[in-house]
Order: structure tokens, then C-alpha cells, then sequence
């Protein structure tokens, strides 16, 4: 099993499902940028503290390095236009190419980028539908309603059905 | 990218269709606007730093305003 590197909304809407204990099923450790932990208020940072007392998720200092790569991402996927992407989902990706990890995330932006980037190639994104499926299998549709109950999280239709559910 | 475009005119749509917005235009400022940032953009960071408050916060007001984060 590996560590993934979570982004600030993925985090803020996992940290709420009855179920969230079970991503460890997927990652050995979650990765939380300093930069992610400060953009978390009073009731993320409870959720999140057993995880951090437990070891099972740790945090990672801001490194210039990881600031300089994300503000290189920024102002890439500006000047081509492409989806916008926040500085705490760049620098997860910053994070996630020097260290092999996975990057969590609900935002488009990463994926698309990890997809046009050839440095970042490498890079797997996921988003909490591909956890989702990849700790329930057969058992998604079940899944994705009680996340969507505990999160006000939805899912599109078109990737629905790419998962074999008919929403 | 056309497949991401489409995939954010889906989203859009049922941001918009979905919101509370009788809710939205009683919120104080700047949480009125960040509101229908979310709804235009659906980037919840951004609205979250243009409401002034932290990520999960924000996004307990957007829960309650029925704007749906659309993956």
C-alpha cells in the first residue's frame, strides 16, 4: 500500500462520510500539506485528529521547492487556459511528483493537468468517486448515495455510468 | 478539454437548478457573493477565501444553501 497527498476539499468532504476510516483500506498513510491544514477550520481539524494522533496521517511542512513547482502549475494552466487550478491542489501535485504518491482531489483541474503534463505522467489522481469504487467494487451505487447524504457531494451522471450506474 | 467543458456546463446547470437562492440572498456579504461564485465556478476553495472563512465552514453554509460539489 502507498501514501496519497490530500487537497483541501477532497479532505473537507471525506472527513465527513460515516465511512472514512475506510480509505486506509487504499492508502497506508494520507499526506496533509501544511498549506491544506491551514485552509481548515475548528471542525475539519477534530475529524482530522485521530488520523494525525494515530500516525496513519502525517504532515508535510511547506518547502520553497513545493511553492516554487506549484506557482509554476498556477500560472501554466492560466496562461493556457486551462481549468483553474488552486495553490493547495498545485502544490499536492508539487508534493505528489517528488515523492510518488497519489494526489486526493475532487477538483478537475489536477487530473487534467497530470494528463497533459508529460512530467507529471506518472502522477495517479483520484478523485472520491475512484476511492469510493476502488473500496466498494460491486457495492458502489450504495456507497455513492450514503457519501452524497453525508457530504452533499454529486456525482455526474456521464462518470455514473462509466462506473456501471444508472443514476 | 471538450469533455471537460461539457462536464462543466452539466455541473452548472445543477448547481443553479439545485440552489437554495431564496437562502443565498439573505446571507450577509461577503457570503452572498461567494455563494454565487460557487455557483458559477464551482470552485470551492476560492469561494471559501472570497467568504473569509475556512474551507469546511464555508462549505457547511454551502450544504445548507443545497449547492451540490459536482465530480
Amino acid at each position: 500500500m502507498s501514501t496519497a497527498v490530500a487537497d483541501t476539499c477532497f479532505l473537507v468532504h471525506w472527513l465527513r462520510f460515516r465511512e472514512r476510516e475506510r480509505i486506509f483500506e487504499v492508502f497506508e498513510s494520507i499526506a496533509v500539506p501544511v498549506i491544506v491544514l491551514d485552509e481548515m477550520g475548528a471542525r475539519g481539524r477534530v475529524m482530522l485528529a485521530p488520523w494525525l494522533a494515530s500516525r496513519r496521517a502525517f504532515l508535510i511542512p511547506r518547502i520553497n521547492d513545493h511553492e516554487v513547482e506549484a506557482l509554476r502549475l498556477v500560472e501554466f494552466s492560466r496562461s493556457q487556459r486551462l481549468p483553474t487550478l488552486d495553490p493547495p491542489e498545485a502544490y499536492c501535485l508539487a508534493v505528489a511528483k517528488r515523492r510518488g504518491y497519489a494526489v486526493l482531489t475532487d477538483n478537475k483541474a489536477p487530473k487534467y493537468l497530470a494528463q497533459i503534463l508529460k512530467d507529471y505522467s506518472t502522477v495517479k489522481v483520484l478523485d472520491s468517486l475512484d476511492i469510493l469504487s476502488l473500496i466498494y467494487g460491486d457495492d458502489l451505487a450504495e456507497a455513492v448515495k450514503a457519501y452524497k447524504e453525508d457530504t452533499g457531494l454529486v456525482f455526474s451522471k456521464t462518470r455514473l455510468k462509466t462506473y456501471g450506474i444508472n443514476s | 478539454m471538450e469533455k471537460f467543458k461539457e462536464f462543466e456546463r452539466e455541473a452548472r446547470e445543477l448547481r443553479e437548478k439545485s440552489a437554495d437562492w431564496e437562502f443565498i440572498e439573505k446571507q450577509p456579504e461577503p457570503i452572498k457573493t461567494a455563494l454565487k461564485v460557487l455557483v458559477e465556478n464551482g470552485d470551492l476553495w476560492l469561494a471559501a477565501k472570497i467568504s473569509g472563512l475556512p474551507v469546511d465552514e464555508f462549505d457547511e453554509i454551502r450544504i445548507k444553501a443545497k449547492i451540490p460539489v459536482v465530480v
